[in-house]
């Protein structure tokens, strides 16, 4: 039998290249009580995002090449205009902080800090935000 | 009938509001202009409703705009609020980003891309009141 899944659970979908970044994510979303998908390259994150319903979503600026993290934001933003969608960006700086804004983006982290201390802060920033109830 | 988008312009600089003012209205916008952050922050108070509102960062101060950008976003409904400056540095575009303000152009500005993206975010404001019922 298949429990009807439960609405205060959080979904959050992680895309990011390297997989020990992903797994860091995905533990330290778990103990937020959050559910995570984890996508390695594009496609695989088309097809999550065309099934599912995020509230939360944490992009690489780089996937498979530099920069196309960007793009996959702002098609993210246009599918979920109420989800928290944050950048993983190679620096914070004037030009990273503009892409961020004009492709939608909540957020940006400097990838430079280490995944799961990244992971709380996102937790912490998305929990501060109104219907963020389950996150914790 | 359709009421043409309504768009506040804040300036300090009088070449920029008519320039800017002239290709909006060309495009179909109904225009309204302020030449510095109190005199935008008067018609923000009217409770006028603006479909858009670009600001300029630096007027009777250093990143004035930024209070021009917080007062337009918490208009109901909101506006697309864009900010338009010279001079973008970590501390005001780290602000910008913050507030969730929905796009940052730097000048020169990219006329045609300026246009399609408050066209864009106009869509994008529409369909999230929607889903936020």
């Amino acid at each position: 039998m298949t429990s009807a899944p439960n609405p205060e659970v959080k979904l959050a979908l992680v895309v990011h290249p390297d997989l020990s970044v992903l797994s860091k994510f995905q533990e330290t979303f778990k103990q937020a009580g959050m559910t995570t998908l984890l996508a390695r390259d594009l496609p695989t994150a088309l097809v999550a995002l065309s099934q599912n319903n995020f509230e939360v979503a944490v992009i690489s600026w780089r996937v498979s090449e530099s920069g196309d993290g960007w793009a996959l934001g702002a098609t993210l933003r246009r599918i979920f205009p109420l989800a928290f969608v944050v950048v993983l960006a190679n620096e914070t700086s004037v030009p990273t902080l503009k892409e961020a804004i004009n492709q939608g983006f909540d957020r940006l982290y400097d990838e430079s800090h280490r995944p799961e201390d990244v992971a709380a802060q996102i937790i912490v920033d998305y929990s501060k935000r109104p219907g963020a109830a389950g996150v914790h | 009938m359709t009421t043409a988008p309504h768009l506040l312009l804040v300036d300090d600089e009088p070449n920029v509001l008519l320039t800017l003012g002239m290709i909006f209205e060309l495009d179909g916008y109904k225009v309204s202009k302020a030449k510095s952050c109190a005199e935008a922050l008067k018609l923000l108070r009217k409770r006028i409703l603006f479909d858009a509102v670009i600001t300029d960062l630096n007027m009777e101060r250093h990143d004035v705009g930024l209070d021009v950008a917080r007062a337009a976003m918490l208009l109901d409904p909101r506006p697309v609020v864009v900010i338009c400056t010279g001079y973008a540095d970590l501390g005001n575009t780290q602000a910008a980003l913050d507030m969730r303000v929905d796009y940052f152009a730097t000048k020169p500005v990219d006329l045609d891309e300026l246009k399609r993206a408050i066209r864009r975010l106009k869509q994008r404001n529409v369909l999230t009141r929607k889903i936020a019922g």
